[in-house]
């Protein structure tokens, strides 16, 4: 079969059938005999000293084998990069949900039991819940340590921050800014604020640790097995060989199940009973205590000339970290995708200010594209407003400022990727833009980019006498069709049946592998299976795989392994264009339809695209009109799925995806990333649209009704 | 979720017989859409649960002489879809058919959505602005309690803990009357409403109105009737005025709670936006 | 979470301002309080409570911090906790009385939701915390009326 002919059939789910007749197994349903089930006992206070924790008639319970609190693991602190979350909080706390002591019991509720009768005695102290707040001069510093936490290695050393309440912070430009706006005919500046939104995974987190000898095994939802086992081991103070971690099927991810806190007590938990111990997080402290997309508060001021072309731009954003940064596994410990705004833009020069920052709320941490929904709302409505002040429909501003090929963007970096141009004429085609308004209707657009993934991944293959081909990889599959992918990609490229291809995932005891995240498993790991697969083919010398496979006695198999590294640059980018309806006397919004225009490339699931395109318009949705993780001093007041508004199927529009691609991607067979392209551009395109249809401009999310409301009465 | 003992009377004087027993540590089950929930999140820890569900004849819903009688097992989904619901009044079954979702409309019972209080439910109000009266039955008594004196507070209501709520009996409607439920979500269409809007009226041959029913839900601590409003149409034409002045006045008899849905004054004005509409619609 | 309440109690100012000073007898006052004793300058009981469908025993303390008879204010503090659905409440009540003969009592609560009482909703809570407070005027009226 022509190879690219099997990209383009529909792909069978590697994960299908487990799933859909319930067999899959995930973390929480593993049978391990003897577990032990952990609760743990929370702080109530988003600050404070803890004088004395009593846990005398939690000990006595009857099933209770272990409590353990923060005193027997003073100096532990968790993170993805900077290790500064307390495994078990020893002196302080620093918002509420920290965890000050643990528990194994015979069963959840003698834990949660147990939980109830640790008697903590908290020293409340004051409360930093806002960011301006938290960077005052005088402000009370959060971490006074931070000099001595672990920072993994990788890339060197903690960037220098200005505030000691900084988590991470950047100020970076290209071009001569002041003299830019200084020639600039108009100048424009606007503020734009986003909440806290949670990843909302239908699977909560979980864990199992037990000890083997002098092994430390551990299965957990985490999505980067590897990376996992180096932060325990940096906190546990264990060689990495002795930890091997592993995965359950996951059931959703969307940035979540990149943070884990349970693993490293539950560590210490079981060798304190002997036992296995399992945490299975309460969606309850899921969308509590775990770690959200940050809450931003961002400044844009931007310079054009009388043709309104972008001459210069700058931007500050403030993301609530939380109490903690260990969520964020970048260097700059930063939500990267909020630094640089307008992007996909020429803008000849810019300066950007962002800052991660110290509060005392809940720590956030990964989400789909992190920090790219916050600037890209704040960019795209600054563009409109713009757009409106100049005279200019939204859409031509656009048009006459998207960047083309080689053009400086905002970052400074010239523009790889695709014709963004292309991409606004097609959605503004497909809903018809230019047809009259209809009263109460309007249309919005947002640009879109994500950059693809890069990295490196080692993927084995090993080709057995029955014609069956074994792939070997350290990714996971969280629920984006990974393994799928990377089946596919070997199949086409030796022209064998996706049957004949078995997707094996390896432990920890396999070759490192990066994880999933960041865009990175169709460049990444299917550049690995691609070259994997060639360097399979070389070995069959000419022959089919078939006859190789005759070719070979019984037990022995061909084998390659593959490291493969994904350097080049290259973006993916999505047109949206949303038709709203406003009604004036309530304020609410109704989604009439949508409009994708992308380009992804070459396709290499088809069927699990769609799935990340539809799937990622209706995340934005979410966040767009509902979504809302609030706290009110410092506690979230949505403790459950009732009350934290998802979007259900029935709130979704008919939804029109275009694709512009011409397989010119960087990854296999031209293909590029999909997972986190199109949630970033809905929010702005909704208040885009309901700005056209009611002249009622929101600039917080989400966009409720009652904020249209209030938008339109002036108050 | 803790262990409990759970019985499952196979009569309803089985059922009264039990509750007798023990009434104050006894919960009372028939769907169990609202307090499994609870149960599972540990919240609230019942020594005994009483499951009605093989209680057969408590489902009927039928016509009486009177008017129909709903029974107080019968799902949503079954009333949403009963002819006879639908025959009395069409707005009655749309009501049943707006609650949640497919699955717990199969589940959820007429007479667990009653006793379970809860302020942001939708069949009350259709049912009070309908004169809805739930008829209790304890091993020792029947009564029959008009729904605006069911509803005492926030998830509390008027029932003794021995009491069963059996049925609810609608009279029957003046002739030619019109009724509607609007249920306002702004956000996700499987939402509670944040304020909802029954309205129920008759008018004469010249126009002017006999009847006028209006019923607020999410605008207080329990379903509310607007009677100020409803009195401010009898014997007038329900033409704009009249509507706009009963919207008012319903809105101004709200007290409604600032949360998630919306603060205190989007619902208030919200009320009388509905109300507006709903009477509109059946004017 | 601050809530803000005014009684008027038409009594004289000294009267009332002995009957809130009387630790148990204003802590009787307050529907659902069970098993109040005196405890050390304060009291100690247990206040049954619902919130929505759930049902709270918070048993604690309730202390004068400061009292200023002459301005006609006190500070009391309250701590209670549920063991059962695991939380506690923490409040400071600022009374102040003004007016004499009908006398004007006015109520300050900042109250702290800690654990998983929280999780039960702000807005239930503060409905719940105006319904004992209403409780309490009606009862602070019959008691003063009776002394």
């Amino acid at each position: 079969m022509n190879r690219l002919d099997l990209l383009d059939r529909p792909e069978r789910r590697i994960d299908g059938e487990a799933k859909t007749t319930g067999a899959a197994k995930y973390t929480a349903d593993l049978d391990v005999p003897g577990a032990l089930q952990a609760a743990f006992a929370r702080s109530p206070y988003p600050h404070a000293r803890i004088a004395s924790v009593d846990t005398g008639r939690a000990r006595v319970l009857a099933g209770v084998r272990a409590v353990l609190t923060g005193a027997d693991v003073r100096g532990e602190r968790l993170g993805r990069r900077l290790q500064d979350w307390p495994v078990l909080c020893w002196d302080r706390v620093l918002f509420i949900g920290d965890r000050v002591a643990a528990v194994a019991a015979d069963s959840r509720e003698i834990a949660e039991e147990a939980v109830r009768l640790i008697a903590v005695e908290y020293e409340e102290l004051p409360a930093l819940l806002d960011m301006e707040d938290a960077l005052r001069a005088d402000a009370p510093v959060l971490h006074p340590d931070a000099a001595t936490y672990r920072f993994l290695e990788g890339r060197g050393e903690r960037p220098a921050v200005p505030h000691p309440n900084h988590q991470g912070h950047v100020a970076e430009s290209h071009g001569d800014v002041d003299a830019a706006f200084a020639h600039a005919a108009w100048i424009f500046e606007h503020e734009f604020t986003t909440p806290r939104i949670h990843q909302a995974p239908l699977e909560p987190r979980a864990a199992i640790v037990w000890l083997e000898g002098d092994r430390v095994r551990v299965v957990s939802t985490n999505k980067a097995p590897f990376n996992l086992r180096d932060q325990m081991a940096a906190t546990l103070g264990l060689a990495r060989e002795r930890i091997v971690v592993d995965n359950g099927t996951i059931g959703g991810d969307f940035g979540a199940k990149g943070l884990s806190t349970d693993e490293f007590v539950l560590y210490h938990l079981a060798k304190a009973t002997g036992h296995p111990v399992r945490a299975v997080t309460r969606y309850a402290d899921e969308l509590t205590t775990t770690n959200p997309r940050h809450s931003s508060r961002i400044r844009l001021r931007t310079g054009v000339d009388a043709d309104g072309r972008i001459v210069a731009h700058e931007s500050h954003a403030l993301f609530d970290g939380g109490a903690y940064a260990a969520g964020k596994p970048t260097v700059r410990l930063l939500v990267e995708g909020g630094v640089s705004t307008l992007e996909g833009y020429r803008v000849p020069a810019a300066r950007h200010e962002a800052a991660t920052v110290y509060t005392n709320q809940v720590p956030g941490g990964h989400m789909r594209a992190p920090g790219q929904p916050q600037n890209v709302f704040a960019s795209e409505s600054h563009l409109d407003l713009i757009a409106r002040e100049l005279g200019l429909t939204p859409l031509e501003l656009r048009r006459r400022n998207v960047a083309r090929a080689g053009d400086p963007t905002t970052t400074g970096e010239p523009w790889h990727g695709p014709d963004l141009g292309a991409l606004l004429d097609r959605a503004a085609t497909e809903i018809g833009a230019d047809a009259p308004r209809t009263v109460g209707r309007g249309i919005g657009f947002a640009l879109g980019v994500r950059h693809v993934g890069r990295g490196s991944a080692t993927i084995s293959l090993r080709l057995d006498r029955d014609g069956t081909i074994e792939v070997r990889t350290g990714v996971g599959d969280q629920g984006g069709g990974q393994h799928t992918l990377i089946q596919r990609i070997v199949a086409a490229t030796l022209g064998v049946d996706p049957l004949t291809v078995r997707v094996r995932r390896l432990s920890t005891e396999g070759p490192p592998d990066p994880g999933i995240g960041g865009s990175r498993v169709t460049p990444v790991h299917g550049g690995a299976a691609l070259a994997a697969a060639q360097a399979l083919q070389e070995k069959l010398g000419g022959r089919s795989v078939a006859d190789a496979a005759r070719a070979l006695s019984a037990g022995e198999g061909l084998e390659v392994s593959t490291r493969f590294d994904a350097t080049a640059a290259d973006h993916g980018a999505c047109a949206h264009a949303i038709e709203v309806a406003v009604d004036a006397e309530t304020g609410t919004v109704r989604v009439l339809r949508a409009v994708l225009a992308v380009d992804i490339g070459r396709a290499i699931n088809p069927v699990g695209l769609r799935g990340q395109l539809e799937g990622g318009f209706v995340y934005g949705l979410g966040q767009a009109l509902t979504e809302d993780l609030a706290l009110s001093e410092g506690r979230v007041r949505a403790a459950n799925l009732g009350d934290y508004k998802l979007p259900t199927i029935a709130d979704v529009p008919p939804l029109r995806i275009v694709h512009l691609s011409n397989d010119h991607g960087v990854g296999p067979y031209g293909a590029r990333s999909a997972g986190e392209l199109v949630n970033p551009g809905v929010p702005a395109a909704v208040a885009n649209a309901v700005h056209d249809a009611s002249g009622a401009r929101v600039h917080t999310l989400p966009v409720t009704a009652e904020r249209v409301w209030r938008a339109l009465r002036g108050s | 979720m803790r262990p409990f003992d759970y019985l499952e009377p196979e009569t309803l004087d089985e059922a009264l017989a039990l509750l007798a027993d023990d009434p104050d540590d006894t919960l009372v089950m028939a769907g169990g859409t609202a307090i499994v929930i609870l149960m599972k999140q540990d919240l609230i820890r019942p020594a005994r649960v009483i499951g009605l569900r093989r209680i057969a004849p408590l489902r009927a819903i039928g016509a009486t002489d009177e008017g129909l009688r709903l029974g107080a097992l019968a799902t949503h989904g079954a009333l949403a879809r009963s002819p006879e619901v639908r025959g009395h009044a069409a707005a009655l079954a749309s009501t049943f058919a707006a609650v949640a979702t497919v699955r717990i409309r199969e589940q959820a019972t007429l007479g667990g959505n009653l006793a379970h209080a809860d302020p942001a439910q939708d069949p009350p109000v259709t049912l009070l602005a309908l004169d809805g009266v739930a008829v209790a039955r304890s091993k020792t008594r029947a009564r029959r309690i008009p729904l605006d004196a069911l509803f005492v507070d926030l998830f509390e209501t008027s029932l003794e803990p021995d009491e069963l709520l059996v049925a609810v009996e609608l009279p029957r409607l003046p002739v030619g009357a019109r009724a509607t439920y609007k249920k306002f979500l702004p956000a996700t269409l499987d939402d509670y409403a944040t304020v909802s809007v029954a309205a129920v009226v008759a008018t004469d041959a010249t126009g002017a109105c006999t009847h006028a029913r209006i019923a607020l839900g999410g605008a207080g601590p329990v379903p509310l009737r607007a009677r100020a409003a409803e009195r401010s149409l009898l014997r007038r034409r329900l033409d704009d005025a009249a509507i706009r002045e009963a919207a008012a006045l319903a809105a101004a008899a709200t007290d409604p709670i600032d949360d998630l849905r919306g603060s205190a004054e989007y619902k208030r004005a919200m009320a009388g936006v509905w109300t507006a509409r709903a009477l509109r619609e059946v004017a | 979470m601050k809530l803000d309440h005014r009684v008027t109690v038409d009594a004289p100012r000294a009267k009332v301002w002995a009957v809130l000073m009387d630790l148990p007898v204003a802590a009787r006052c307050v529907p659902g309080t069970r098993d109040i004793a005196p405890a050390g300058d304060g009291v100690r009981g247990t206040l049954d409570v619902r919130v929505g469908p759930v049902k709270l025993a918070l048993a604690g303390t309730v202390a004068i911090e400061s009292r200023d008879e002459a301005a006609g204010t006190a500070r009391l503090r309250a701590d209670a906790a549920d063991q059962r659905i695991g939380g506690a409440v923490r409040a400071f009540v600022d009374l102040a009385v003004s007016g004499d003969a009908p006398t004007e009592l006015r109520v300050s609560s900042d109250i702290a939701i800690l654990g998983r009482i929280g999780e039960l909703g702000q807005p239930l809570i503060a409905r719940q915390a105006d319904k004992v407070l209403a409780g309490f005027a009606d009862c602070l009226r019959a008691t003063v009326a009776a002394r």
